[in-house]
């Protein structure tokens, strides 16, 4: 039986809860050490998540821990310097997104991992969300036929307030170029790549505005479109509209998917029957979906299976792949293009 | 004295820089910021310095903490998800302690919470007072809690580790001007219904002003360093007092409430808890009125004496509830 592996933590803010609930629980890791500046956020991390101790100084953490993989969960300025710290340490790296600001940063990082012979992977948890699953599903089967459009609508009020629009603190991310809307970049391009063949990326327009008046989130509304190969890709994000959502629609040859990553449904228009029965069949089948939906989204808030419900999903797999028994859930490709299609909306950017 | 007061321009704090000044104090007044004082009374009185910065970040306002006497720590969150209550009420405080080392200001009066007790270890209707034990499964209660108990840990440490002289109050509701705690109203049943969890039970109240007053005490009297002591006023009312003495003070229309015993309140909590760890293995995520820490903590019947307050500060809680109700009334915009 293998041993588990041995893991560690540096950034012991908001989102380590999510990978910090994994590696406490899971057989498949020994949480050898976590990483603050703050004493109180490492001291708190540890006990509650059972690490085997604290470390306020990364160097200290690889030399004492010795850990084999290395979650880096900084602000996304810290992600260069950090990963290259823990790869050139041997440790395997998963990083928080934006992995990088750009391609050419990205690349730097990554020819680091392959020279150690090291896996660096950015976390792409919604990949493993159950509506993302079933759609990659449903194209796998061929149900919607050649995927031609992908459109992603984020609605969040990011700038009234929270982690993004305070005004006494500005968010870490405030500064990447995308502002506070950059943090969402990631999960939208690899949300919509994933979906259609692979081509390249042109015909970028993008327009950002700020309608809200908040400059601490820099950018606060969002419309892009671009093409990849035939498919056309939309990103749109506001911060006024309501209610707050994570929409993606995927449209094929044959037929069309709808889903919402934070309530999360399935609306399926499929050839389901002959002629003008089809549309009536889709509507039948659908209207039953969304009742269904509506219990499921009941019981999923109660049961506290939140938009983070693919996180351990795709740990689990990584972790599987550092032992040898899985292959690596996210391969370089799957994080280069999200960073060229990133960089292709921030660079053709049309700013208002 | 020369008082640091964070979280001045907050409920709490506000009441204490003016009963600072009243007492004849200068004040150092920090606020976020962001923070409009346009309409705070005591921003432009004299003996005020105004200072601004966040906590969760170090910076230039710490130049201020030289030449004070004593730092009073009020400033903490009081609603969010974890990490925000962690960043502004463990991080904020992990920063204003450091500071304080390097102006070599070790004089701490820190405002804790008598939400850290452990409800659940005291008997119905036996007193809670500093010798109750603390919280021992924080987890099963709310976030405010949590960040709460891990901040005043940090501050014993700060005692213990730099010999700091170090006054911990910790006050039970404050009530005051838009925080009037609707004695203890659990859920709105639909229009002017509302759901009353143990209306016999006493309520563990202190008025603002009366609060800000021992506050204050706690820096002025060298008899409080080394204590923790629990800030409650005298002649506590029940849910039902206290919305008497509402009605008194001319609050109008409160509506009507049907009031559940506690043991009635315990059977559901208790029996939805043995569901949830039998059939979701305790991962259900139910409202705070039906999970039994959290009930507990807010409705469990018991005693709160304020002997010890008294005694040390040499406090006198200056406005009953009739007296600080219509106070409270009075200066409501008609």
């Amino acid at each position: 039986m293998n041993t588990p592996v041995r893991a560690a933590v540096i950034g012991c803010g908001a989102i380590s809860k999510e990978h910090l609930s994994f590696l406490s629980d899971s057989p498949l890791v020994d949480l050898v050490g976590v990483c603050d500046l703050s004493e109180a956020a490492r001291r708190y991390a540890a006990e509650r998540y059972g690490a085997r101790a604290a470390y306020g100084d990364l160097g200290e953490m690889l030399t004492t821990a010795s850990p084999e993989v290395v979650h880096v969960l900084t602000p996304p300025k810290a992600h260069k310097p950090m990963t290259i710290a823990c790869l050139e340490a041997g440790a395997h790296v998963i990083c928080e997104k934006p992995i990088a600001h750009d391609v050419a940063e990205f690349d730097s990082m990554l020819e680091v991992a392959n020279r150690h012979g090291l896996m660096l992977i950015e976390s792409q948890n919604l990949r493993f969300n159950d509506v993302i699953l079933q759609i990659k599903d449903l194209i796998d089967r061929g149900e919607l036929g050649e995927v031609l459009d992908v459109e992603v609508r984020i609605s969040l009020d990011i700038a009234s307030g929270g982690k993004f629009g305070d005004t006494n603190l500005p968010s870490p991310v405030a500064d990447l170029a995308g502002g506070a809307i950059h943090d969402f970049l990631p999960h939208m391009a690899y949300g919509a790549l994933q979906f259609v063949p692979d081509g390249p990326i042109s015909n970028v327009h993008a327009v950002w505005r700020n309608l809200s008046g908040n400059e601490t989130v820099g950018h606060d509304e969002l419309d892009a479109i671009c093409n990849v190969g035939d498919a056309r890709i939309g990103f749109r994000f506001s911060s006024v509209l309501e209610p707050h959502g994570f929409r993606l629609y995927v449209r094929g040859t044959r037929g069309q998917v709808e889903t919402d990553a934070y309530q999360p449904y399935l609306r399926v228009e499929v050839p389901r029957a002959r002629g003008p029965l089809s549309p009536i069949a889709n509507q039948a089948q659908n209207g039953w979906e969304l009742m269904r939906s509506s219990a499921r989204g009941l019981r999923d808030k109660v049961l506290q299976h939140g938009t983070y419900h693919g996180m351990p999903r795709m740990l689990e797999q990584f972790y599987r792949s550092v032992r040898g028994e899985a292959v690596c859930p996210i391969r370089p490709q799957d994080i280069r293009r999200p960073l060229e299609l990133v960089e292709a909306i921030v660079q053709g950017a049309a700013v208002r | 004295m020369k008082l640091f007061i964070t979280g001045a321009n907050g409920f709490v704090g506000t009441a204490v820089v003016e009963c600072a000044l009243d007492r004849g104090h200068e004040v150092v007044a920090m606020v976020r910021p962001s923070t409009r004082l346009d309409t705070t009374a005591w921003a432009k009185a004299p003996g005020v310095t105004v200072v601004r910065g966040d906590l969760r970040r170090r910076g230039d306002w710490e130049a201020a903490l030289s030449g004070c006497d004593a730092v009073l720590h009020l400033a903490a969150a009081g609603s969010g998800d974890f990490y925000s209550q962690f960043a502004a009420t463990v991080i904020g405080t992990e920063h204003l302690l450091a500071a304080m080392l390097d102006a070599e200001l070790l004089r701490l009066v820190h405002i804790s919470s008598f939400s850290l007790y452990d409800y659940r270890a005291i008997p119905d209707g036996d007193p809670l007072d500093e010798a109750s034990p603390l919280e021992a499964r924080p987890l099963e209660r709310d976030e405010y809690l949590q960040t709460k108990l891990i901040q005043e840990e940090m501050v014993r440490r700060f005692e213990k580790e730099h010999g700091a002289a170090v006054t911990i109050l910790r006050p039970g509701a404050i009530y005051g001007p838009d925080k009037l705690w609707n004695a203890g109203r659990a859920l709105r049943l639909g229009g002017s219904l509302w759901l009353s969890i143990g209306p016999k039970s006493i309520q563990k109240l202190t008025y603002v002003d009366n609060c800000a007053e021992a506050i204050v005490l706690g820096a002025e009297r060298p008899q409080a360093i080394g204590q923790t002591l629990n800030i409650i006023d005298d002649d506590l009312p029940t849910q039902r007092e206290y919305e008497a003495a509402m009605r008194r003070a001319g609050f109008g229309d409160l509506g009507r409430t049907v009031g559940v015993p506690v043991p009635m309140m315990r059977l559901l909590a208790n029996s939805l808890a043995a569901l949830n760890r039998w059939r979701f293995g305790g991962t259900a995520k139910l409202p705070a009125f039906v999970v039994p820490a959290k009930m507990e903590s807010q409705y469990r019947p018991l005693r709160y004496p304020n002997a010890a307050a008294k005694r040390v500060l040499g406090w006198q809680p200056r406005y009953t509830v009739d007296e600080a109700l219509r106070r409270i009334r009075a200066a409501e915009p008609r």
